[in-house]
């Protein structure tokens, strides 16, 4: 998604210290997204937020709990106003939950969780091992964030054209993540 | 073409490889917003 430019796994919403995945307390499982307000504004991720799931089904269990988690007062009034309005149009509850994450913390999960798509294309782990030794340079990787994101299904082939040059891809690799986005784009079709 | 890496930070954890960063990477901006949500 134009103008994501990190994204990381972790445990958010409880009191738990140091939470972990086997031992997670009372935390939910939580996406965090570094982006830049100059490209894609907070009210867009929000809409993508609320069509990414049901806002009138509340899981009963807090590992899987959807959760608005907001940084400041302007993300909060924004989570409010549109959270109110969905819940006008849809003429029901919305049991989606807004917290404040001043009030919590964010644990980044382990790093098995970080790009998990990615994670499991070997011929590209290769490429980003070569150009990130580093497991945290891997996780914070821009590249890495939109490839692993194009891997789960998201953006589209002329997106991906687009930015091909900027990921880093060997002309191989590349030509691979290519195919497998025009197939998929053909498919949805 | 120069394929060491151009960034200290990274030179220094690996300095014996010679894999060009992507350059979105080499472009992120400095300045952005965060953004936390948990789907379920």
């Amino acid at each position: 998604m134009d103008g994501v430019i990190r994204t990381r796994a972790g445990y958010a919403g409880g009191a738990k210290l140091n939470p972990t995945y086997h031992d997670l307390g009372d935390h939910t499982e939580t996406l965090q997204v570094d982006f830049d307000p100059s490209r894609i504004s907070f009210e867009k991720l929000l809409d993508l937020f609320w069509r990414a799931h049901d806002p009138a089904h509340a899981s009963p269990w807090t590992q899987y709990k959807t959760v608005l988690f907001v940084g400041d007062p302007e993300q909060e009034q924004a989570a409010v106003a549109s959270r109110d309005r969905l819940e006008a149009a849809l003429g029901r509850p919305v049991r989606t939950e807004i917290l404040l994450l001043a009030e919590t913390a964010f644990y980044q999960a382990e790093d098995y969780h970080q790009k998990y798509r990615l994670r499991h294309v070997r011929v590209l782990m290769a490429e980003f091992r070569a150009m990130y030794p580093a497991e945290a340079d891997f996780v914070r990787s821009t590249a890495a964030a939109r490839i692993n994101g194009y891997l789960d299904g998201q953006g589209t082939l002329p997106q991906l054209e687009r930015e091909l040059d900027s990921l880093g891809l060997s002309a191989g690799s590349g030509a691979g993540l290519r195919e497998r986005v025009a197939k998929r784009d053909r498919r949805t079709a | 073409m120069n394929l060491w890496r151009s960034s200290a930070a990274h030179a220094e954890s690996a300095p014996d490889l010679i894999h060009p960063l992507p350059p979105i990477d080499l472009a992120a901006p400095a300045q952005f917003e965060t953004a936390t949500f948990a789907l379920g």
